[in-house]
C-alpha cells in the first residue's frame, strides 16, 4: 500500500531582491493514514512553508519549488509540485485541508459562519452552488459539523458570524470548516499558538478525536514541544530550511541525537523535576535564510563544534545519518545520543 | 440605527447653519459693492442708495441674515415688498429676476444627470479596471491600468472636455449650437444622450483613473488577509476568491469615496457645465460669482451643495453597516 503522503527532496525558494531565501531545502518525509507527524522548529525554519507547499499554496509567479509530493487518496493520486492549479483545486479543501494560526483573522468578518461552511461543501459537493436543494443540504452538514467540533447550540449559532465567537470556539468553526469535506490529510499550522492555555487542550483533543472519526493523517506544525508530546506520532525537527532531525516521539525526547534538538528541549520548563532550575536558551539567532552559514547551518551556534574531530562542521554539510529503524540526525557528532541536558 | 441618523442628521443641520454664515460672512468682507455693479455708466450715490434697498443690503448683516432664515422658514417678499418667494426660500436673485429656490429647482435635473451619468460610467471603468489590475497584478493588464491612471490623473478636465466638445463639433456628432439645452430624457432620450455623453466621459475619465487606483490598491490589500488564504484552502477559484472574498471588504474605502464625490458633483461641476454649455448649478453658481455678485444664489448654491455632500456622508456610513456585521448598529 502506498502512503498518503510522500515528500521526496522537496526544495522551495523565493527570489528576492536581497537574494534567494532558501525557504527548504531537499525535505523528505511521510505520512500514513491515522499518524499525526509533528514538524517543529524556531520561528523561519521552513515548517509553514513545506505545508503551503503541500496545499499548492505557493504563488508560481514567486516561488522556485523541485522535488516531489505524492498524494495518494486511493482513488485520485497526484503529484502536487507538477500538477495543473484546477487539478490541485479539486483536492485543496476535500482532501487536503488546513487549520491556521489565528481563528481571529482567518475567517471572514462579513459572512456569516454557515455560509462559509457551506461554500466549502458546495464547491466540492454541490455541483450547482445555487440549487436550493443543495444548499438546504449543505446547511444541514453545516451545524452538523459544528456540533460535531463541540459547538453548543449550532442550529442557532450558525447564522452567527465569527465576531460573536470566541477564540477558542473560532477555532472550533475553523476545524469545522476543515473536516467538512471529511478530508485524507488534515495540516494543522501552529492550531493552538493563539489559545489560551485552558482552550489549548481542549482544542488537541479535539483534533485527536477528529482524526479518528475520519481516519486523516496529520501533519501538526509547531514549535511547542509540549503540544508535539501529546498529541504526535513521529516528529520532524527542522532547522534553516532543513530536517536535521527525525524520529519517533521517545526517540526526539529520550534518545535525543542532534544537538539542536538538545537545546530546543533545555529550553522548556518542566513542572516534574522539584526543583526551581534556570532555562538554558539556545545561544546566538537562527540564521537569514538568504545567506546561509558554510557547513552545517546549526554549527555557529552549536556547543559541540569542538568536540568533532573527524569533519570540520564550519565547512562540511552532514548528511542523514540512521542511528536507528526510523530515527536519523544531521550531525558529525561520534556520540549517537546526547545527555537530556543540564540539570535534567 | 434610527436613533443614529437622527442624531447625525441634526448634527448636520447644525454645520449647514455654520456653512450659511460663513457664506455671508465671506460675501460681506468682499470689496465689491453689488449695487454698484448694476448701476450702469451714469451711476450716482442715489442710484446706488435706491440698488442697496432694492437688493435689501441697506440694512446690517445679522438683518440680512435674520431675514434669510425667515425666508427659508416662512418665505419672504423681496425687492421692496414686490415679489413674494414661499418657503422654503433661499432668497430672491434680482438678476436674473426670480426666487432662488425655484431657480435652483429648475437648474438642479441638469447637474443631477450629469453626476448621475458621470458616476455610473466611472464606477463601472474604474472598479473593473481596479480589479483586473490587482488580479493580473505586475503583468501587462495592470500596466495599462497604470498608464490609464497616470493619464487620467494628469488630464485637465477643461482640456479633456474642450478637447471632446472640438472633436465632437468637427465629427458632427453634437450641434454646437443647440448642445446644452435642457432637453428632458423621456421627452427625447437621443438628444438628452448627446447632450451629456461627453460631458459623461470629461468627468469619468478623471475619477475612474483615480478609482482605478484606489480599487487596485484596496483589492491588493485585502489579498494578504488570513481569510483570504482560508479561501484558497478551501479550493475556491482565484475569481470568486477576488469577487465575493476579497471585493465585499476592498469595497469599504471605493463606498466612503464613492459617496463624497457623488455628493459633492451633485453641488454642481462648474468646468464641465461651463465646457459643454450645460445650465446646471455649477454654471448658476459661477455666473453668481463672477459677473453678478448674486449673494442669494451664491448662498443657495453653496448650501445645496454642502447639503448633499453631508447627505451622502450618512449614506455612507449606513451603508457601511450593512457592509460589515461587526459595525451593524443596534
Amino acid at each position: 500500500m502506498s502512503r498518503l503522503l510522500e515528500v521526496k527532496d522537496l526544495s522551495v525558494s523565493f527570489p528576492t531582491d536581497a537574494g534567494v531565501v532558501r525557504a527548504t531545502q531537499n525535505l523528505s518525509f511521510h505520512l500514513d493514514r491515522g499518524e499525526t507527524l509533528a514538524i517543529v522548529g524556531e520561528s523561519g525554519s521552513g515548517k509553514s512553508v513545506s505545508s503551503m507547499a503541500i496545499m499548492g499554496l505557493h504563488n508560481p509567479g514567486r516561488t522556485e519549488i523541485s522535488g516531489e509530493i505524492n498524494l495518494n487518496f486511493g482513488e485520485n493520486n497526484l503529484e502536487v509540485v507538477s500538477a495543473p492549479e484546477e487539478k490541485i483545486r479539486a483536492i485543496r479543501g476535500k482532501n487536503v485541508a488546513m487549520i491556521f494560526q489565528d481563528p481571529m483573522s482567518s475567517l471572514h468578518p462579513y459572512y456569516s459562519i454557515g455560509n462559509q461552511l457551506t461554500e466549502s461543501w458546495l464547491i466540492h459537493n454541490g455541483g450547482n452552488l445555487d440549487s436550493k436543494t443543495a444548499k438546504a443540504k449543505a446547511w444541514e452538514r453545516a451545524v452538523e459539523m459544528l456540533d460535531l467540533v463541540g459547538i453548543p447550540d449550532a442550529g442557532r449559532r450558525v447564522k452567527e458570524f465569527p465576531h460573536q465567537f470566541s477564540g477558542g470556539m473560532r477555532q472550533r468553526v475553523m476545524i469545522a470548516l476543515a473536516l467538512i469535506n471529511g478530508p485524507d490529510l488534515l495540516i494543522a499550522d501552529e492550531p493552538t499558538t493563539a489559545l489560551d492555555v485552558t482552550v489549548q487542550a481542549q482544542i488537541l483533543g479535539l483534533l485527536k478525536d477528529m482524526q479518528k472519526e475520519f481516519n486523516m493523517g496529520v501533519i501538526l506544525i509547531t514549535h511547542d514541544l509540549g503540544v508535539v508530546a501529546e498529541v504526535s506520532d513521529r516528529i520532524n525537527v527542522m532547522y534553516a530550511g532543513k530536517l536535521v532531525e527525525e524520529g519517533t516521539v521517545d526517540d526526539i525526547f529520550y534518545r535525543t541525537s542532534h544537538p539542536y534538538t538538545q537545546g530546543l528541549l533545555n529550553s522548556i520548563p518542566r513542572v516534574d523535576s522539584g526543583v526551581a532550575e534556570k532555562l538554558v536558551a539556545i545561544p546566538g539567532q537562527p540564521p537569514s535564510l538568504i545567506a546561509l552559514p558554510k557547513g552545517c547551518a546549526f554549527s555557529p551556534r552549536c556547543e559541540y563544534v569542538r568536540q568533532v574531530s573527524s569533519h570540520d562542521c564550519k565547512v562540511e554539510i552532514p548528511d542523514s545519518i540512521e542511528v536507528a529503524s526510523g530515527h536519523s540526525r544531521k550531525c558529525f557528532l561520534k556520540e549517537t545520543y546526547l545527555p537530556a541536558g543540564k540539570g535534567r | 440605527m434610527l436613533k443614529y441618523i437622527g442624531k447625525r442628521a441634526m448634527a448636520n443641520g447644525l454645520i449647514l447653519v455654520a456653512i450659511s454664515m460663513i457664506t455671508y460672512l465671506i460675501f460681506w468682507a468682499l470689496p465689491v459693492n453689488p449695487a454698484s455693479i448694476s448701476c450702469g455708466t451714469h451711476c450716482t450715490p442715489q442710484k446706488i442708495a435706491a440698488n442697496e434697498h432694492l437688493l435689501g443690503l441697506d440694512v446690517p448683516i445679522w438683518v440680512q441674515y435674520g431675514r434669510f432664515v425667515k425666508g427659508l422658514v416662512v418665505g419672504a417678499n423681496y425687492a421692496d415688498g414686490q415679489v413674494h418667494c414661499s418657503a422654503p426660500s433661499l432668497g430672491y436673485s434680482v438678476p436674473t429676476n426670480t426666487c432662488v429656490t425655484t431657480l435652483l429647482a429648475q437648474k438642479f435635473p441638469v447637474t443631477l444627470s450629469l453626476a448621475i451619468g458621470a458616476f455610473i460610467l466611472w464606477m463601472l471603468i474604474g472598479m473593473s479596471m481596479g480589479i483586473v489590475a490587482a488580479r493580473y497584478r505586475g503583468r501587462w493588464p495592470d500596466k495599462a491600468a497604470n498608464a490609464f491612471v497616470l493619464t487620467g490623473t494628469s488630464l485637465p478636465t477643461f482640456l479633456l472636455g474642450l478637447l471632446l466638445l472640438i472633436g465632437a463639433t468637427l465629427a458632427h456628432w453634437i450641434d454646437p449650437i443647440t448642445q446644452g439645452l435642457w432637453v428632458a430624457p423621456w421627452s427625447d432620450p437621443i438628444g438628452f444622450f448627446k447632450n451629456f455623453i461627453f460631458a459623461w466621459i470629461t468627468l469619468a475619465i478623471t475619477s475612474a483613473a483615480i478609482y482605478t487606483r484606489l480599487t487596485r490598491g484596496s483589492v491588493i490589500e485585502t489579498s494578504s488577509e488570513d481569510f483570504i488564504r482560508t479561501a484558497r484552502a478551501k479550493g475556491v477559484s482565484e475569481w470568486r476568491i477576488l469577487l465575493k472574498h476579497n471585493l465585499r471588504t476592498s469595497l469599504a474605502p471605493i463606498i466612503s469615496q464613492a459617496g463624497l464625490d457623488f455628493g459633492g458633483l451633485l453641488g454642481g461641476a462648474v468646468i464641465t457645465e461651463k465646457v459643454f454649455n450645460l445650465q446646471g448649478l455649477g454654471n448658476v453658481a459661477i455666473t453668481a460669482v463672477l459677473q453678478t455678485y448674486d449673494l442669494p444664489i451664491l448662498v443657495g448654491t453653496t448650501l445645496i451643495a454642502a447639503a448633499f455632500y453631508l447627505v451622502f456622508n450618512l449614506i455612507v456610513d449606513v451603508a457601511y453597516s450593512f457592509l460589515d456585521p461587526r459595525v451593524r448598529i443596534s
